[in-house]
């Protein structure tokens, strides 16, 4: 057991970035301002960008440049300026309210990535891409964002939860079998896009019906 | 020859202008509503292009492949155009380019944005279903399957704003759904038997590739009843067809004129590619072909049978296309029992039957669709009852109904005549055949055919009697008028279609024979002679023979003195009475047999078919209600019993309901977690 926890040599560069992954998933975890949150989900963007670039480089796979392209497009600039929008027109600034207090999720969140490092070590070993040894990097982050949705209480909190699941999601398959087909990376690229535009919708709509966010209007107890 | 004239760039061309015409009047239409006629006549006459390129490669029996550089890196589109995909191409077109003409008269009292949307509906279906024919990787097949599925949803929602059309689209919409998975799946099984999965490239989804499959034979009977199930979903295969009946009433003429006369046929050709070219003929067996014409058979006779008990037009005409498909796959049945038994010539000659019959089907429904049309503009009724006497107001489109009439009923020289009568032909040639079992199949199949074809002149006599003849049964009906300029010329080009069709079997079974033989691998011998073209002989040099022509000239010469004799003698006799008045005086329209008269003796005879509800009341009954309602069996028997297990599942599922968004998200949560133990650590 103890031996799996040891990760195969990764490039110094590709490993950087997937700590810096890493470490931006707990620090959604702990943000307290919505507009932080967006800003680091762009940051996660840059950083998946950047990672893709370097496994392109490293491995030499040409493909990974157009989706290196279509991550800097869709999860740098269009998704977030399409949140930025989404929380000026519905003039959200306050705090993020929490269902489980910040430090208990993080603790909850030390937990999810000794986890996720020991599921991914058979994993790395049977990879055989330059970046193996981030799988678990990229399982733990998935994680923690379900985490962030399972513990925030307010619908956009939960919206970003989702995107940075798809971030991490994308992270690990780069990292195990260098990205999915194009067609598929596309695919989620684009129910992305139309999920985000859909919970845009529903924020309005939600708004409209309770005048306000707060997910426990929406929860649907029956009364006895 | 240059690549820029090459067929298949003529074609993609032609189909491009198409679209791009239709989008582009959508977008003037809406500000300019006059342009609309104008719009869609050059619409018409581009179809016709689309059909003259489909002729292309069956005159010249070329194939010509392009790969278009798709927008997707690795992803590019493999278009194909062989003989098969030109003989549905001339199809399409030659269907489309009367119900466009018509469409210009039809839709004239629509307002602007309706016009405008219908044109952009229209042509981006007819696009994608051309791109259909054309696909040649799983890919882009799926891809203009699906778009060409959607763009029918939405032609059902053009016409009236109700909750029966919105249901209609909807269950559409989800058997099409439906059906494109099992096909997937189908593509996926095809292409995963030879190459391990972890080496599938987007290549290995060519149609080039998928023929190179070795499937067991076992897998080879799950691939094609896959593709049976899946294309059968569009083609309104019993008991898929429910949406069928549901849909063509919904939508407005035009648009059930292209869903019956070209989408249905889009789907037996995804059948005809997927079995005899991509599973490829060894696999096959012949004990599908006997599914096949089994279900074709049972197909036809189910659905005429329902045909003639409906009393609204166009769900008449809706059951009379299930018959229609069903004969289609009869004879591809037929075909491949032959074939696979070692009669190639029968074979083919099945097969060729089968399309003949497609062709035509096309043809004279799209007119039989547009004539309801007429009628239902005509009179604000859609319900024969409510009709009759129609004929008197409205003797052009009449004359053309009744041409169609006579077609889908099989009477000589029409050409619903040569596709069944040469159907029969083959059936004819089970002498051959050695297995008992499949010989009797065959006959069975013969004995459905000839029944189903009187059943069908049965109906249409129904149709055509309750609707055209007699007394106005309603004031709608009274009032009715002959339809306008464009509509006539559209239903006029489909009738000279199918009199083309009908009057010369030999030069269009000759076309017809280049897109099948490449299938079968085997050519039939053509009769030589000089009037080689005016006799159909469907197995040269023996053999029964016909000439629709020359009955055509017969019947004239016959029926001319005869016509005189009654006109010239009995005119001064005649005497004027009401007709169907049954000896009273009474002129009302209420008096005539009524449709659900006609049917009656079906209702009768064939008591299996139906579920039936009826109360008579008793004979001191001081308020008597009489109530008959005939239902398709599937819904009682399959589809409410599957939509109740589905609800009692659903309620089952409701106990883990709690109601708080959290909760779900840790349902989601813990069992992620569980499994990715079992996986680490099992």
């Amino acid at each position: 057991m103890a031996a799996s926890f040891v990760s195969p040599p990764t490039s110094p560069l590709v490993g950087f970035l997937g700590s810096a992954l890493l470490l931006s998933s707990f620090a959604m975890l702990s943000m307290r301002r919505m507009a932080s949150l967006v800003r680091i989900f762009a940051l996660q963007g840059i950083l998946l960008t950047l990672s893709t670039l370097s496994v392109a480089l490293a491995a030499g796979e040409p493909h990974l440049l157009f989706s290196a392209l279509f991550t800097l497009a869709f999860k740098v600039l269009l998704l977030p300026i399409l949140l930025f929008r989404l929380l000026e027109r519905l003039h959200i600034r306050g705090e993020v309210e929490v269902l489980l207090n910040v430090p208990v999720t993080m603790v909850a969140g030390l937990f999810v990535v000794v986890f996720s490092f020991a599921l991914a070590a058979p994993i790395s070993e049977m990879a055989n891409t330059v970046s193996r040894g981030l799988i678990g990097v990229g399982l733990a982050a998935l994680l923690l964002s379900f985490l962030m949705m399972i513990t925030r209480r307010k619908a956009v909190t939960q919206v970003l939860g989702f995107l940075g699941m798809e971030n991490a999601l994308f992270f690990s398959a780069i990292n195990a079998t260098y990205g999915m087909p194009m067609v598929v990376e596309l695919g989620v690229a684009f129910d992305v896009l139309v999920g985000t535009f859909v919970f845009g919708i529903f924020f309005f709509q939600i708004r409209e019906t309770f005048e306000s966010f707060d997910l426990k209007h929406m929860d649907n107890t029956p009364t006895e | 020859m240059t690549f820029f004239s090459s067929p298949i760039f003529l074609t993609l061309v032609a189909l491009l202008t198409l679209l791009l015409t239709g989008l582009a009047g959508a977008g003037v239409v809406g500000r300019r509503p006059a342009l609309a006629s104008f719009f869609f006549t050059l619409l018409s006459l581009e179809s016709l292009a689309i059909a003259l390129s489909g002729l292309g490669p069956l005159v010249a029996t070329s194939d010509t492949r392009l790969i278009l550089p798709g927008g997707i890196p690795g992803l590019s589109f493999h278009l194909r155009l062989d003989p098969l995909s030109g003989f549905f191409l001339l199809l399409l077109g030659g269907a489309s380019a009367g119900v466009l003409l018509f469409s210009a008269g039809y839709t004239k009292g629509e307002p602007p944005a309706k016009k405008a949307q219908f044109l952009a509906k229209t042509t981006v279906f007819l696009f994608f279903t051309g791109g259909v024919f054309l696909a040649d990787d799983v890919y882009s097949f799926m891809l203009f399957w699906e778009i060409m599925a959607v763009a029918s949803f939405f032609l059902i929602l053009s016409g009236e704003n109700t909750e029966g059309v919105r249901r209609a689209s909807y269950l559409t919409l989800l058997l099409a759904h439906g059906g494109s998975l099992l096909i997937l799946a189908a593509f996926a099984l095809l292409a995963t038997r030879e190459i391990p999965s972890a080496s599938l490239t987007m290549a290995s989804f060519s149609f080039e590739t998928l023929k190179q499959n070795h499937l067991a034979s076992g897998e080879a009977l799950l691939v094609s009843l896959l593709f049976l199930l899946g294309f059968g979903a569009k083609a309104g295969v019993v008991p898929l067809h429910v949406w069928l009946p549901l849909a063509h009433p919904a939508a407005p003429a035009p648009a059930s004129a292209l869903l019956s006369g070209v989408m249905l046929k889009a789907a037996i050709y995804g059948l005809i590619r997927a079995l005899f070219d991509l599973v490829g003929l060894p696999q096959l067996t012949p004990s599908f072909g006997i599914l096949l014409l089994v279900t074709g058979a049972f197909m036809a006779l189910f659905g005429i049978l329902h045909a003639i008990l409906q009393s609204d037009t166009k769900t008449l005409l809706a059951y009379s296309s299930i018959e229609n498909i069903g004969l289609i796959l009869l004879g591809t049945g037929l075909g491949i029992l032959y074939l696979k038994t070692g009669h190639p010539l029968a074979g083919t000659l099945a097969l060729c039957a089968a399309l003949y019959h497609a062709l035509n089907h096309a043809f004279f429904k799209g007119l039989l669709f547009l004539g309801a049309g007429t009628m239902i503009h005509a009179t604000g009724e859609t319900n024969l009852n409510r009709m009759g006497g129609l004929f008197k107001k409205m003797p052009v489109s009449g004359a053309l109904v009744l041409l169609a009439v006579l077609s889908i009923s099989g009477i000589p020289p029409t050409n619903g005549f040569v596709s069944e009568w040469l159907l029969l032909q083959s059936t004819l040639q089970a002498r051959d055949l050695s297995g008992t079992i499949q010989r009797s199949a065959v006959l069975f199949g013969a004995a459905i055919l000839v029944l189903a074809s009187a059943l069908a002149a049965m109906g249409f006599l129904k149709f055509f009697g309750v609707g055209y003849l007699g007394q106005p049964r309603s004031d709608g009906a009274r009032e009715a008028h002959e339809c306008s300029l464009f509509e006539r010329l559209g239903m006029g080009g489909l009738a000279l279609g199918s009199l083309f069709l009908g009057l010369f079997p030999s030069l269009v079974l000759g076309e017809i024979l280049k897109a099948v033989s490449p299938l079968t691998s085997t050519t039939l011998p053509r009769p030589s002679g000089a009037y080689g073209w005016a006799w159909l002989l469907p197995l040269p040099p023996a053999g029964p023979s016909t000439s629709p022509l020359f009955l055509v000239i017969l019947l004239v010469i016959l029926t001319l003195p005869v016509l005189w004799l009654v006109l010239g003698t009995e005119e001064k006799k005649r005497r004027l009475s009401i007709p169907w008045g049954c000896g009273y005086r009474d002129s009302s329209g209420r008096s005539q047999a009524t449709a659900e008269s006609f049917a009656q003796p079906i209702r009768h005879f064939f008591p299996v078919f139906f579920s039936m509800k009826r109360h008579l009341p008793s004979p001191d009954d001081p308020d008597p209600v009489f109530l008959l309602s005939v239902e398709d069996p599937h819904w009682p028997l399959l589809y409410r019993p599957l939509f109740r297990l589905f609800v009692a599942i659903a309620e089952g599922a409701e106990r883990v309901r709690s109601g708080r968004i959290s909760i779900y998200l840790i349902y989601s949560f813990t069992t992620l977690i569980l499994l990715l133990s079992v996986l680490r650590w099992h």
